[in-house]
């Protein structure tokens, strides 16, 4: 069959089943393996599209720090201006990524974040035009809607990979989109360095370099159009209107998601892993120029080094959190999630400290891997929280992290009543306190941190509590069943053989 | 044997990086050069346009052979303190090596007790308040002396520069056809998508 060379555009089989794909996949046709160089259809080609348009989002929402020198001459910015828009940059998406997780529950993935892009590609090409500190204040904070996408991106994994699967495939996804944040320090200056050696006096030069990630952004988000689709047996229109799929509505979407507290924790958690990334993506090459006295491509490049270590810190968290639940199931995820962010939270606390170039470096790579494998070890976790709000929740995890950032950013980065390396130290502080709450997450049919399962509890009954009995009744939920069984792993070694599920309460299927 | 030859190594590197021009501090160069500038206090100059001429002349009440060691004169375009507030890349510091206050050099000439310097503001200059200042360089390229056109407490005689926006016509054309196109492309994909659907 040419699955591959099938488009979204092209009309799906009506008859789900008879789609046959060239990767493994389980009763919910997702991917039971993961092929990093492959394009396979659909699978690895929506992880490819998903990972590089989202990688383009952080390119253009990070474009600016580098330039800054530059850009703070040509608008006579002050220190306060900056860091207003530093917040600012961060703060839009922390509205758009809850926002974004309901249109994923609603539209799908593919829509959703090709949608976003493209609406947030104007502010990206008009910061060539900005000349005051409130435009310059409006271009990052518009631009900075885009990092929503995050949210599509791990939604699309969670739907295309099979649970053993999708922390690594949501750790690599969302790892090398955020590699985007230090690639664009490389970036920018060198398409800078092209562009004024050619003739553009510098005011100009640096804003013909902003169409750089404006064509990445505009073109990444038509090839996600184009060529990728939401589920493995098509896009969420064809499938609503073939009757595969059920419509859900916001307010059972949303409810399901509000009262959820464990989407709450991760929320608060995901603040102070990936929110504190936000902000040292923003503060990072500053301090390292200020206290070190390093050029301004040095302390680039180092602010490079920290972002580039998502390559592998983000995806190696996935991966972990993948692996040790093959042995200690879900407990296991909670477990190293709570350890390895809580020693990003010490490497914090001991870069503030450092007064050597060396010694902070060191430090600061390998609170870099500490920090974004914590980011890897979160989405290990939230695509278990709940089936029916996935989307949302997701969103409030997301949201959550850019909430991080704005607190951080606000408490201990703007003004002087802080030294920077005395603000780090006490970030750090406020990151140790901030992910105790993951000892409170309990699931009843894998247990938490500190307590086990309860012997009655069975995934399914997790899974289908979310929908009502009339819901159940029409067959609602069987994509939540689907998921349940597929889901059995996260017991753990010790569960093993599967629990077998009792006659009477299996669903018809569709 | 290999320990204490490293440590000397590292002695000797240590003096060489920290070198003559150490800890060189503004408040402690004498302040023999007068200088005079060509525009008045409060004009406003163009970038890329409008040209500053500068005279400078070795103060005559300094006894006979001051100017001994002066090899060079260095010219230079400074912040003034209202530019310098809340923007910490342009702070003042008494050590010169880390002073941040004159960024922009406008000539260096071979030192002479009189000389005259004329600069074309140039497009890199930003929109701020600046005056000037002119250093005399030994043969090692160390500050010595110094003048300048402002007070001690910089608050005279100072002038305005507004620098190039950078912006330009074709350059805003191209943002508004770019964000059209984005626009559009999605319009475009959400139409054939319904058409499709509706298949």
């Amino acid at each position: 069959m040419g699955d591959s060379s099938k488009t979204s555009l092209q009309v799906e089989p009506s008859d789900a089943q008879a789609t046959r794909f060239k990767m493994p996949v389980d009763s919910e046709q997702k991917a039971t393996e993961f092929w990093l160089f492959s394009f396979a259809a659909p699978h690895m080609k929506a992880f490819h599209l998903s990972w590089f348009s989202f990688f383009c989002c952080f390119v253009s929402t990070f474009a600016a720090p580098p330039l800054l020198p530059l850009i703070r001459d040509n608008l006579n910015l002050t220190t306060t201006d900056i860091g207003n828009a530093g917040i600012a940059s961060v703060s839009g998406a922390v509205f758009a990524r809850v926002a974004m997780g309901t249109a994923c529950d609603l539209v799908g993935p593919r829509l959703a974040s090709a949608s976003l892009i493209l609406l947030t590609t104007p502010a990206v090409y008009c910061t060539s035009a900005i000349n005051s500190a409130s435009s310059y204040l409006l271009v990052r904070f518009f631009t900075g809607f885009s990092l929503a996408s995050f949210v599509s991106t791990q939604f699309w994994m969670s739907s295309m990979f099979t649970p053993p699967k999708v922390g690594v495939a949501n750790g690599i996804a969302g790892g090398w989109g955020n590699l985007g944040g230090g690639a664009t320090q490389l970036i920018m200056p060198l398409v800078y360095e092209l562009i004024h050696h050619i003739g553009s006096t510098s005011f100009t030069a640096w804003r013909i370099a902003f169409f750089i990630p404006g064509l990445m952004q505009t073109l990444s988000a038509i090839a996600v159009l184009a060529l990728g689709q939401d589920l493995p047996n098509g896009n969420y229109r064809k499938l609503e209107k073939a009757g595969d799929k059920h419509k859900d509505s916001f307010g059972n979407v949303f409810y399901h998601a509000v009262t959820n507290y464990r989407a709450w924790i991760l929320g608060l958690t995901y603040g102070y892993c990936f929110g504190v990334e936000l902000t040292i993506d923003n503060i990072v090459a500053e301090y390292f120029y200020d206290k070190f006295n390093v050029n301004l491509r040095t302390a680039g490049m180092i602010a490079a080094s920290f972002g580039l270590a998502n390559i592998v810190s983000r995806p190696g968290g996935g991966f972990l959190s993948d692996w040790i639940s093959t042995r200690y199931g879900m407990r296991g995820r909670l477990w190293s999630l709570w350890v390895v962010q809580s020693i990003g939270g010490v490497l914090c606390i001991v870069l503030g400290l450092m007064h050597n170039l060396s010694a902070a470096i060191a430090v600061m790579l390998l609170f870099s891997f500490f920090v974004q494998a914590a980011c890897g070890f979160t989405f290990g976790v939230v695509p278990f929280v709940s089936r029916r709000s996935l989307g949302l929740i997701s969103g409030m995890t997301g949201g959550g992290g850019n909430v991080g950032a704005v607190i951080t950013q606000l408490i201990f980065f703007t003004g002087s009543r802080y030294s920077k390396e005395t603000g780090i130290t006490l970030m750090g502080v406020m990151i140790l306190c901030c992910t105790l709450p993951i000892l409170i997450i309990y699931f009843p049919q894998w247990g938490g941190m500190f307590c086990g399962p309860r012997a009655d509890a069975t995934a399914e009954d997790y899974y289908a509590a979310e929908w009502s009995d009339e819901e159940k009744a029409k067959g609602y939920h069987s994509q939540s069943v689907k998921f349940a069984e597929n889901s059995v792993r996260e017991g753990g070694r010790r569960r093993r053989p599967p629990l077998t599920v009792p006659v009477e309460a299996t669903p018809t299927h569709v | 044997m290999a320990a204490l030859l490293s440590t000397q190594a590292a002695a000797l590197l240590l003096l060489c990086y920290l070198g003559p021009s150490a800890a060189v501090l503004f408040s402690s160069l004498p302040r023999s050069l007068g200088i005079t500038a060509s525009p008045t206090p409060g004009q406003v100059l163009h970038a890329g346009v409008d040209e500053i001429t500068v005279t400078w002349a070795l103060n005559q009440s300094l006894p006979a052979g001051t100017d001994s060691g002066y090899k060079k004169v260095k010219v230079t375009l400074c912040y003034a303190p209202v530019s310098q507030t809340d923007r910490g890349w342009r702070k003042t510091d008494d050590h010169l090596k880390k002073d941040k206050t004159c960024q922009f050099k406008m000539a260096t000439r071979p030192y002479a007790a009189t000389g005259t310097v004329t600069y074309t503001v140039e497009r890199i200059i930003p929109t701020a308040t600046f005056f000037v200042r002119a250093y005399v360089l030994d043969s090692d390229d160390t500050e010595v002396a110094y003048g300048q056109t402002t007070d001690p407490k910089k608050t005279t005689n100072l002038f305005d520069i507004v620098g190039v926006t950078g912006r330009h016509a074709s350059l805003d054309i191209a943002a508004a056809c770019f964000s059209a196109f984005s626009v559009v492309a999605l319009a475009f994909f959400f139409v054939v998508e319904k058409k499709k659907a509706k298949k």
